[in-house]
């Protein structure tokens, strides 16, 4: 849908003058991805109440935006933000502490105590995507690890692996350093790469 | 004095980054040598690279915003922009 979208510098300038086809091309361009991400963090029931709060407040701070970044990553913070407050309302805390200490390493039995494989993984029987999705059942697994994953590892997921984002933008989005949004990252994958090598080894 | 080969435990706390293109040159040359020698790590890689993959094709087929939604914050943002042109000077900045 986001075929066409100007160029940051053009279409700011519509859009702080209010012009009606760029609200709309903006919307079309960015609503899946933010209520995408805002699903990641919040989870389905109020995402889309979520990114409807994250535009509004993306076009009160557009005239004080001062690209820094691409206005696609400053939205996307907003999202983040939003839906971290909204998180934190909700129930439990969810700084970046809780999301990042839990236990999402592989688990140290895989390895003896030289640190060679002592369970090696198994064979997938699969070489592409479309091998793996062919299944129902690993597709439900797929979907239920991602389900599990703590809200800051599934939106780094959702960013990099799932939207495309480079690692710099990830970081700015979700306001974390490099190393923490690599650890983030790498925790994630792991996570469902897991829950494919378990559904596998059954 | 002999290069040091990351163990089976560490290429997999690096796999991720060596994806991404993210290693120093020498932790990317003995990452590779390590895999020439291991059949196992390199299917545990192998694997990590097929789960990105597949979580990008599993993003694509997320369905795309309806044109009813895109109206309806279009909208929204069009009765915040009149009710702020209601009340000028409100917004600091």
């Amino acid at each position: 849908m986001n075929q066409q979208l100007p160029r940051d510098d053009e279409l700011i300038p519509r859009l702080l003058a209010h012009d009606e086809h760029a609200y709309a091309q903006l919307v079309s361009a960015y609503h899946g991805l933010m209520v995408h991400l805002a699903r990641a963090i919040v989870g389905p029931a109020i995402a889309d109440e979520v990114a409807q709060e994250a535009w509004l407040s993306v076009i009160r701070a557009l005239p004080r935006f001062e690209r820094r970044s691409s206005l696609k990553t400053w939205i996307l913070r907003i999202v983040s933000n939003t839906a971290k407050t909204r998180l934190r309302h909700e129930s439990r805390t969810v700084n970046l502490q809780d999301a990042l200490g839990d236990q999402t390493r592989i688990d140290p039995g895989q390895f003896n105590a030289s640190g060679r494989w002592a369970s090696p993984p198994v064979a997938w029987h699969a070489d592409t995507p479309d091998d793996l999705l062919a299944s129902r059942e690993l597709r439900a697994c797929i979907d239920a690890s991602l389900d599990a994953l703590p809200p800051m590892q599934r939106a780094a997921l959702t960013l990099r692996d799932m939207q495309g984002l480079d690692m710099e933008s990830l970081c700015k989005v979700l306001e974390v350093s490099e190393s923490n949004g690599r650890v983030l990252l790498h925790r994630a994958r792991h996570r469902v790469q897991a829950a494919i090598e378990a559904f596998y080894q059954r | 004095m002999k290069m040091m080969l990351p163990s089976c435990r560490e290429i997999t706390e690096r796999a991720s980054d060596y994806l991404d293109q993210n290693l120093s040159p020498w932790q990317r040359a003995a990452f590779r040598m390590h895999l020439l020698m291991c059949i196992y790590c390199r299917r545990h890689v192998r694997h990590l690279d097929l789960t990105v993959a597949t979580l990008g094709r599993i993003a694509a087929e997320d369905e795309t915003p309806q044109n009813d939604d895109i109206q309806q914050i279009v909208e929204l943002l069009k009765r915040q922009q009149n009710e702020s042109a209601g009340q000028k000077g409100e917004d600091g900045g």
